[in-house]
């Protein structure tokens, strides 16, 4: 791949429209994705995660628009491309009578045969029992067993459809590690996902899709400010001195309950600046305020009926 | 075409291959024995009866009674229920399992998700299907001269079975080809099995039905059976060159729109 456009974005896709029949998968995504980032792919389900992301494989053709991937389009030129994508399917099937090994060999081959080390690195970072049936692995094995496959080359691109699911915490943070490696080496990485604390913790971007079309492509930190306005909910904890939680009244925009030993967990909806003043009155000797969080904004956003959620694709 | 991916198929169905050429191999000395045993009156005898003869006639593609001979009798292995039993049953069971197989098992979106074109797909797959024939039909042909010299039977023209063993690898190339294009086709493998199977099963049916009534005749070319014909051959050694070439045409004519349909479909998730 030596006659792409370095500028070019690494995923570009416009007007992606996607029909099974009377059904519409897609209509009219816009996306575009640049060099060297961590972008989140977020939906709820059927939104048209996976049909965007197949059509990105080659896998599916597109009923109209447009999709690229440095450059090149998809469809007519989905082998050269995949050269330098590294792809995990959603709920990845193997061959259950080969070995972890035998089909890592195979998928190695395929790419020239010569990534036996970063594939050895790989199997102990991620603790697989490569040499076991893959018939004989469990759900997070297969998942390991997929993610080995997709990183083993180092691509320029790494398209995966849910990552983490079926990974225990302690392996999500290996992948979360290789993912941030492989943006630091210049590559980029989309994924679609549910969890939205690994979208937090781990993007520069995320783009949410519901009902075939993009509402939102933002950075994490644009979603946190506008999460900050309004009604936005952070999670509040604080300590009183001689534990005298009995007498204290709590603001009606504070909600929660005691947790012993003057400790008190629970939620403050609303802007801080309305919590900061009456604690200043208590005699406080911890407090902790979190960040707002972006669920509930993300729960607007997976509303079926979307009130309140502008197409900013649209913009 | 991708070594790779040839590399798997022959190893995922190697060992049913083997079991084919097992039992092939031993079903033709097993014929050879047993056609051997039977006193030949007797066998002109069976052909006496009308229903035997036509069913016969429709297999090996000639009246057997015309001329009775160890060769024109052995190459009835090659037409046999079981020979194609087991040849049928060996050509579905790849074909459905690596295009279909792959869609509807879900392996084809890691199988897809490699640097490997559809095309280099179908080719591979294509390739290790039409060459694991060679051996099976080999084997018979082999079966036969293992057969004729335990029986000590010189009689059995083994030039002559070469040419019918040739004729059924070709017949083997356009069955294949065929169950092919109906596993690029379909959405699922069983689906795809039984539409293969449907078809391959009409065209024995009207190829009986072509020895018993004279009026289906007129559409005996629809049947692939039609154009394979191992008594004439078995009697002359003399390859149908027409036969084979309309088998050879027709496979690849299956083999492309297989092709064609494979490259532009969608590959769901299963």
């Amino acid at each position: 791949m030596s006659n792409h456009n370095p500028n070019a974005a690494c995923i570009d896709i416009r007007g992606l429209y996607k029909t099974y029949g009377p059904v519409h998968a897609l209509e009219g995504v816009d996306l575009a994705i640049a060099p060297g980032q961590i972008h989140g792919f977020l939906g709820p389900n059927g939104a048209g995660k996976t049909t965007t992301l197949r059509i990105l494989m080659g896998l599916m053709r597109a009923t109209a628009g447009h999709a690229s991937i440095f450059g090149l389009d998809v469809w007519f030129n989905s082998t050269r491309i995949r050269r330098d994508v590294g792809y995990l399917p959603g709920d990845a099937r193997f061959y259950g009578w080969m070995r972890g090994t035998a089909f890592l060999a195979f998928c190695d081959r395929t790419r020239g045969g010569t990534h036996g080390q970063e594939i050895a690195r790989l199997i102990e970072c991620f603790g697989l029992d490569a040499r076991r049936r893959i018939r004989d692995y469990s759900a997070g094995m297969k998942q390991k067993l997929g993610l080995i496959q997709a990183l083993m080359h180092r691509p320029r691109l790494l398209i995966l459809d849910e990552p983490t699911t079926a990974l225990d915490p302690l392996v999500q943070e290996t992948l979360y590690d290789e993912l941030r490696n492989a943006v630091g080496r210049g590559q980029t990485v989309l994924f679609s996902s549910h969890m939205l604390s690994e979208v937090e913790r781990l993007c520069d971007r995320v783009a949410i899709i519901r009902k075939g079309r993009i509402i939102e492509d933002s950075t994490v930190g644009d979603l946190r400010t506008r999460a900050a306005q309004g009604d936005a909910v952070r999670k509040v904890e604080f300590t009183l001195r001689n534990g005298a939680l009995a007498h204290v009244q709590p603001p009606p925009a504070l909600t929660g309950a005691a947790a012993g030993e003057g400790r008190w967990i629970g939620q403050w909806c609303g802007p801080v600046d309305g919590l900061l003043p009456w604690l200043a009155r208590m005699d406080v000797t911890d407090v902790m305020i979190g960040a707002p969080s972006l669920e509930d904004l993300f729960r607007e956003y997976y509303k079926d009926d979307g009130a309140g959620v502008t197409d900013r694709s649209a913009t | 075409m991708s070594p790779a991916i040839m590399r798997k198929t022959l190893t995922d169905y190697g060992l049913i291959w083997l079991g084919a050429l097992v039992l092939l191999t031993g079903f033709v000395v097993l014929f050879i024995f047993a056609t051997h045993s039977v006193p030949i009156e007797h066998g002109k005898e069976w052909l006496e009866l009308p229903w035997v003869r036509a069913f016969l006639k429709a297999m090996v593609g000639a009246d057997m009674a015309d001329g009775f001979s160890p060769t024109g009798m052995t190459s009835f292995a090659f037409s046999h229920p079981f020979t194609w039993v087991v040849l049928v049953a060996f050509m579905l069971t790849l074909t459905s399992g690596v295009l279909v197989g792959e869609i509807d098992r879900g392996t084809m979106d890691i199988l897809a998700g490699l640097p490997v074109s559809r095309t280099s797909i179908y080719t591979s797959v294509s390739t290790v299907i039409l060459l694991l024939g060679l051996p099976l039909v080999w084997a018979m042909w082999s079966g036969v001269a293992f057969g004729r010299r335990m029986v000590g039977d010189d009689e059995i023209a083994m030039d002559r079975m070469r040419a019918v063993a040739w004729h059924l690898y070709v017949t083997y190339v356009y069955v294949a080809c065929f169950a092919m294009a109906v596993s690029a086709v379909s959405k699922r493998r069983g689906n795809a099995i039984a539409f293969a199977f449907a078809a391959i099963f009409s065209s024995f049916v009207l190829n009986f039905l072509c020895a018993l009534w004279p009026a289906a005749r007129k559409v005996e070319w629809l049947s692939f059976l039609h154009f394979y014909t191992p008594l004439p051959i078995a009697r002359t050694g003399l390859i149908k060159h027409d036969h084979m070439l309309t088998l050879l045409v027709g496979a690849a004519a299956w083999w492309l729109i297989g092709l064609v349909v494979f490259r532009r479909r969608d590959i769901h998730a299963s």
